[in-house]
């Protein structure tokens, strides 16, 4: 407790000094501090357990130096001990990110610690967000090269971060990727932009399973392609993993594929994209053991969008690596300036349509011979609907002074899919009012409401908030979500929160005191379970 | 041009060191403590969820300590019996029943007075039912009684049986009833596939745990395999009846043995790495096999095989607590 309460007063009085970017010669020096903290009380109404330590944090200190041809950089993480809802082998402390980058000739050399990705991530992306507790960073040796114009090769060796181990497996990647247009003078000034990549990835673990052949080297490959010509773009990608056996998929021996196909067009006022989205047994870890998002090599990218209202994330969608398929289709439009709906601003609208289906697959007895756990038929859709999303929303600035939002968000949600428990399907209505109002050029009023409807699960929710901006660096708000259609009357309860901060340039304080209710945050398909919780909370962040 | 040959040989290299590995036979042949058979297996599961009932519910491991030799033992065996019944007032499979034999009441004797020489002579215990009779100090304990998921256990207090209430005694649906209350999923699910060859009589099975909640860290816990064999029709004293006994009663899921080995199996578990239970998701797997000709010391080869069943739980390795239980049928 005294360390945590020393290294939590250290890390405050670095965040306010680290206030300009220092130069040493030709050096420069970054970087940039991140402290969550949070007080806890328990509340067993909410289901929000008492914690022993009463108080937890996080803080992700990052510094980097650039050197002419040369960069390095550290990060200090600690855990004090970790936040409810990060995983608790993130307790402790390290420096678990450090790198040498060396620039020369078209070559960069990176030794030590690197995030990278392939194309969309289908087969491999590495990447850090701390606010999903996800950091599967590669330990090892990274070579970028362009030999030519155009050319653009990646090759990479190491090892994944595993909380503050690392994972069992050795990845090797490699990628190429050809920008036509850069490579022939010809194509230079071609109006149709195309670029064409191929990775291949390999992961190594031992297998020494008294039960199973495993295979020791489990490779993965993926193609893409990028065509843009004005407004039009398409992209795609296609990926294929050998027999994967892991604990995600049940150890079966089956080989994963996916597709992505996105295409889109956009003009002044008005765009228009489409995309859809098959992926078929594609989990791909550095280990076969490691379950949820722990030493993941590659990323699904997701389809329905990311909701930023509170209820419309209420139920948020997470990327089925076992197997999902559909579409998202999003068309914007913006009336113009001046017409009777546009206004003196114009009148922004988007629609958004999702929809996530099972494959239609057909099981197979093959346990004992080839285990290859089911086949797919491909040009199908499955029976089983995953997700649904239908989302409108028009934003309009009525004046100079005030702007609204409004949204509605229907949903149709499988939760004994993607959150993995027996409850019956939700549908759920949310619609909501995002208004902003600058009092003066130094003060704003922002408030929202919003609403759920549904008739399964916990029922309907409101939610209100109000934030209050004034002598530009300051804020305060206040915010309640409230459960008034749980079916079990003791359960209607308020989750009530203040919350006030300063912030500065880079400087980010905020502290809040009040009622978190138990939920999932997704970004990108990738969730994390949020607990319950109730307490103080304070958040410093800060960069130079 | 230097950087160029640099980069190519690590290039060359890693793509030299990479690969992929197709595997065409994914079973290792060579088992634990028995080998397959290369033909098709008799019987093999279709549904690989274990269990007649859902298997992401919570269920109840439910042991019925008793003995062949115990006047008082069907009674208590009627109520279990019951309560595994689709009548029984719980979703039917949610408890997992199993007659343990142990005890000086289950001690084979072709010397009991006033019944023929066989009547009593076959020997119902096992090794694991033996030995958690000298584990939860139920050696001298009166019979019959019950183990309800194995709760209140420690070293000091090994006593953690239950009774049976007496007739019509209601002991064990009210604490069944209460966990069942208290844990409406099951925060740890058991998934058994399973392949029987009649021929050489050996089943294959292979158990997967998935830990649905992250349990702590601090805390081991191990799967118990075993095989419980039902109707078994044989003599048992009976105190209710005129006679005395019931030569032809109907013995239900009596535990035979323990998966692990060829001499008595493994009572104590197979460890479960704290990796796959110290995480929300975290999926463990263990194939094992069961050879009915070797099983037991060799007691496996007179069961009937069309009559066995897999029962499977995973528990706390120190508080002995069952924290999920499952069945299934060998075929």
């Amino acid at each position: 407790m005294k360390s945590t309460i020393f290294t939590f007063l250290l890390l405050i009085l670095s965040a306010f000094y680290a206030g300009a970017q220092i130069l040493n010669g030709e050096g420069q020096v970054h970087g940039s501090i991140e402290i969550d903290a949070q007080y806890y009380k328990p509340d067993s109404l909410i289901g929000a357990p008492p914690v022993p330590e009463k108080i937890l944090m996080n803080t992700y200190d990052q510094l980097d130096y650039t050197n002419g041809k040369i960069s390095a950089g550290i990060r200090y993480e600690a855990y004090d001990n970790a936040l409810e809802g990060y995983s608790p082998l993130y307790d402790g402390s390290g420096f678990p990110y450090k790198y040498i980058d060396y620039k020369s000739d078209g070559m960069e050399v990176t030794v030590g610690n690197f995030y990278e990705q392939f194309g969309s991530g289908m087969i491999l992306r590495a990447y850090w967000s701390p606010s999903l507790g996800i950091d599967n960073s590669f330990n090892g040796v990274r070579v970028k090269y362009s030999p030519a114009k155009g050319v653009y090769l990646k090759g990479l060796i190491g090892n994944q971060r595993y909380y503050w181990t690392e994972g069992a497996g050795l990845v090797r990647g490699f990628d190429a990727e050809l920008n036509l247009n850069e490579m022939d003078s010809a194509w230079n000034n071609m109006k149709t932009k195309i670029i064409v990549g191929g990775s291949f990835v390999s992961n190594y673990q031992v297998a020494d399973n008294p039960t199973y052949n495993f295979p020791e080297n489990v490779g993965a490959s993926a193609g893409r392609l990028s065509i843009i010509n004005g407004g039009f773009s398409f992209y795609t990608e296609d990926a294929y993993i050998i027999n994967d056996p892991n604990a995600i998929n049940g150890d079966i021996f089956k080989p994963g594929d996916g597709a992505l196909v996105r295409a889109g067009y956009s003009q002044k006022g008005f765009s228009f994209m489409l995309g859809g989205e098959r992926v078929d047994n594609m989990s791909f870890k550095s280990d076969r053991t490691a379950t949820a998002n722990d030493l993941a090599i590659n990323y699904l990218p997701e389809m329905p969008r990311d909701e930023t209202y509170q209820l419309a994330a209420f139920y948020p969608y997470a990327t089925q690596p076992n197997g999902e398929q559909g579409f998202d289709a999003e068309i914007k439009y913006k009336l113009p300036r001046g017409s009777f709906l546009g206004g003196k601003y114009g009148t922004d609208l988007d629609a958004e349509y999702s929809a996530i289906r099972s494959l239609d697959t057909i099981a197979l007895n093959d346990k004992t011979t080839t285990d290859q756990g089911y086949t797919t038929k491909i040009l199908n859709m499955g029976q089983t609907n995953y997700f649904q999303e239908g989302t409108f929303e028009i934003q309009h600035k009525f004046s100079s002074d005030f702007r609204l939002i409004a949204q509605y968000d229907y949903e149709y949600y499988d939760k004994s899919i993607i959150q993995n428990e027996l409850a019956p399907n939700i549908i759920s209505n949310v619609g909501v009012l995002d208004g902003y109002y600058a009092i003066s050029s130094a003060h704003t009023l922002h408030m929202e409401l919003q609403g759920l409807q549904t008739m399964q699960d916990q029922g309907n929710w409101v939610f209100a908030l109000a934030e209050y901006n004034f002598g530009s660096d300051w804020f305060l708000g206040a915010l309640d979500e409230y459960n008034y259609g749980d079916p079990d009357p003791s359960l209607r309860l308020h989750y009530f929160t203040i919350t006030g901060g300063y912030m500065k340039n880079a400087l980010h304080i905020t502290v809040g005191y009040g009622k978190q209710r138990a939920g999932i945050l997704c970004i990108g398909g990738v969730c994390r379970e949020i607990p319950a919780s109730d307490g103080l909370t304070l958040s410093i962040t800060n960069s130079f | 041009m230097k950087a160029k040959n640099i980069f190519w040989s690590i290039i060359t290299a890693a793509i030299a060191l990479s690969g992929c590995d197709e595997i065409a036979t994914p079973l290792v042949q060579k088992q634990v403590n028995s080998i397959l058979p290369t033909t098709k297996p008799a019987f093999w599961d279709s549904s690989a969820v274990s269990g007649p009932y859902a298997y992401t519910q919570y269920k109840v491991l439910l042991e019925d300590c008793m003995g062949d030799q115990c006047p008082n033992c069907p009674t208590a065996c009627a109520i279990g019996d019951t309560l595994i019944s689709p009548t029984g007032g719980y979703p039917y499979g949610q408890i997992v029943m199993m007659e343990e034999n142990m005890g000086d009441f289950a001690i084979p004797s072709n010397n009991v007075a006033g019944y023929p020489s066989y009547a009593f002579s076959t020997d119902y215990r096992c090794y694991a039912s033996t030995t958690w009779c000298t584990l939860f100090n139920l050696t001298s304990a009166t019979y019959p009684t019950g183990l309800i998921n194995r709760y209140g256990w420690n070293t000091s207090s090994p006593n953690m049986d239950v009774g049976y209430g007496g007739p019509g005694g209601t002991v064990w649906q009210d604490s069944i009833k209460d966990l069942i209350n208290n844990n409406h999923n099951a925060a740890v699910t058991i998934h058994i596939y399973d392949s029987a060859w009649t021929s050489p009589r050996i089943i294959g099975a292979t158990f997967q745990v998935t830990f649905k909640t992250a349990f702590p860290g601090s805390n081991t816990y191990s799967l118990e395999a075993l095989v419980v064999e039902d109707h078994i029709v044989s003599w048992q004293k009976d105190g209710d009846l005129i006679l005395g006994y019931d030569s032809t009663y109907d013995h239900r899921n009596v535990l035979r043995g323990a998966f692990g080995n060829t001499s008595g199996g493994l009572p104590s578990g197979i460890v479960i790495p704290t990796s796959a239970s110290s995480t929300a998701g975290g999926t463990w797997t263990s194939f094992q096999t069961y050879d009915f000709t070797k099983g037991e010391n060799g007691n496996a080869s007179s069961w009937n095989m069309a009559n066995c069943y897999i029962v499977a739980f995973v528990f706390n390795q120190a508080t002995q607590a069952v924290v999920q239980a499952e069945m299934i049928k060998v075929e």
